[in-house]
């Protein structure tokens, strides 16, 4: 009786329940938030390295937030999501290089992904700048940090 | 409508960094001139609108479309300096924004960081007038560009293709970076190389560029001290470290790798022979690192040759820049070059050619 086509076509109400529950459950996943739902509570650990300029002296410097002031640690998150880092290209030069300028490394690492970008400072791209800035501060003060691996 | 031979009337490239070779080409009257000068304007004209550093960067598009002006050379007569200074007030941008605070002729504006830029772009222009006969950055009378007050903790200087841009320095490490005037003379370097031997900005050609740009910076620094080579210190960038730092300059071509050894910084790490020569992909090929070697071998010819270094192991360096080297050039193409350059000069087997012999063989270039 069970197995009967009078069965089935009876149950045509479930069948677009499942597919209402399976639909609702889509939306709230939200596929536009890359997990930053989630960045609160996870820790970057950045390296950072400047070469060039007049002077050719090499800086680097390594950050762990989780070693920052919480409020250091959240601005410095901040400028990462705001320079929209992770979907920054490999590589930012200038169609014409200029002599005695910087060039930048940066590696983010966050859990489950890293990204790294090198930029030349004549292309810097102005919504990296602000992180660019910070993390040489930091360079400038705490000298040469953990070269890179 | 334009004509139909219109490219060849405007001229050639649209690469900034090549020379143009149209129809007006080195004309007396006028030329057709592929620097930055259509992007200054705007950039000064956007400062004047009150829109300073939040103008959008020149995309490549925009270089393409803006930068070809007609130059009429009438207000730059042969050997007379024009200088225009710009107090950036820190602003930053790409390129620099800015006021015009004191042109040619203009008394001392009492801001050192103008009055050095002011100072050491004449002294530059001089030497290559007097000594090389050299009318400017591109031997045409260009006008002499500065930006001082760069951005904010800025420590470094540079030539951005049209014009000398200078950092305050920061808290910790670097002073301002006018306070040296052979940076000054290293950064309008650049732009003698670029209209001349236009060397690649990597690798070897790329330390080469960076040399000739230390050679030049020391030599105008030498002049204005009436220094001979014996009497010189041969130190880039004296004065520009805090007190707090252990160095005496940046770089030095009498030694090279010994200007400074800081906690803070390292040890200078620049090679004085072939045999030290660093390999690297950073700061484009250690481009910064290995001018040490054509460095030293400049220094130890004009210490052989004696007197003042701008007058023979200068001019040597010079016409090898100005007429033979390219931009492909490696270290061995300077050494053949500048020894040819002197038996052309000062005869065959003349003091001066046995000395650049020696220099760039004890530098390990040539065996």
């Amino acid at each position: 009786m069970r197995c009967s086509l009078f069965y089935l076509a009876s149950m045509w109400h479930r069948f677009y329940l499942v597919l209402f529950l399976a639909f609702f459950s889509y939306l709230s996943y939200c596929a536009y938030c890359n997990g930053a739902s989630a960045v609160e509570t996870k820790n970057l650990r950045i390296y950072f390295e400047r070469t060039g300029g007049f002077a050719g002296i090499r800086f680097t410097t390594t950050i762990d937030t989780s070693e920052l002031p919480p409020e250091e640690a959240e601005k410095l998150r901040k400028m990462v999501e705001e320079a929209d880092f992770f979907n920054l290209p490999a590589k930012i030069t200038s169609p014409s290089p200029q002599p005695d300028r910087f060039q930048y490394k940066l590696r983010v690492e966050e859990e489950g992904r890293q990204h790294t970008v090198t930029v030349s400072e004549e292309a810097m791209p102005p919504k990296l700048s602000p992180l660019v800035k910070w993390l040489m501060s930091a360079a400038r003060k705490g000298g040469k940090g953990a070269d890179s691996p | 409508m334009l004509p139909v031979y219109w490219p060849l009337l405007k001229g050639g490239s649209y690469d900034n960094n090549k020379k143009s070779y149209g129809l007006f080409y080195n004309s007396p009257l006028f030329y057709h001139s592929p620097s930055y000068a259509g992007r200054d304007r705007q950039a000064r004209q956007a400062s004047s609108e009150g829109l300073g550093s939040a103008q959008p960067r020149c995309s490549w598009v925009c270089e393409r479309t803006a930068l070809h002006t007609w130059v009429f050379p009438s207000a730059a007569p042969v050997g007379q300096k024009n200088r225009n200074i710009y107090d950036n007030k820190n602003q930053g941008g790409e390129p620099p924004t800015g006021t015009l605070v004191r042109k040619e002729g203009d008394p001392a504006s009492g801001d050192a960081a103008v009055d050095e830029a002011y100072d050491g772009t004449g002294a530059t222009y001089d030497l290559y007038f007097d000594i090389y006969k050299r009318n400017s950055i591109d031997d045409k009378g260009m006008p002499l560009i500065s930006y001082v007050h760069y951005d904010v903790n800025f420590d470094n200087a540079f030539w951005d293709g049209s014009e000398m841009v200078y950092g305050d320095g920061d808290p910790d490490i670097f002073e301002r970076f006018t306070k040296a005037i052979d940076v000054t003379g290293h950064e309008l370097t650049h732009g003698v190389t670029q209209y001349e031997a236009n060397l690649a900005y990597s690798n070897q050609p790329g330390a080469l560029n960076e040399s000739m740009s230390d050679v030049f910076g020391s030599l105008v620094k030498q002049r204005v001290l009436n220094q001979t080579a014996d009497q010189a210190d041969w130190i880039i960038g004296a004065g520009l470290f805090k007190p707090t730092i252990n160095g005496v300059g940046i770089r030095s071509m009498k030694a090279p790798g010994t200007a400074y050894d800081d906690p803070l910084l390292g040890k200078d790490p620049q090679p004085a022979h072939m045999k030290d020569y660093v390999k690297t992909s950073r700061d484009n090929g250690g481009v910064h690192i290995n001018s040490g070697i054509p460095n030293h071998a400049f220094y130890l010819a004009a210490a052989e040759i004696g007197g003042y270094a701008w007058e023979k192991a200068g001019n040597i360096w010079y016409i090898a820049l100005r007429d033979y080297l390219r931009s492909k050039s490696n270290f061995k193409k300077a050494a053949t070059t500048t020894i040819s350059v002197a038996k052309e000069l000062y005869g065959e087997g003349s003091k001066e050619q046995k000395a650049v012999q020696n220099a760039w063989k004890a530098v390990g270039v040539l065996s």
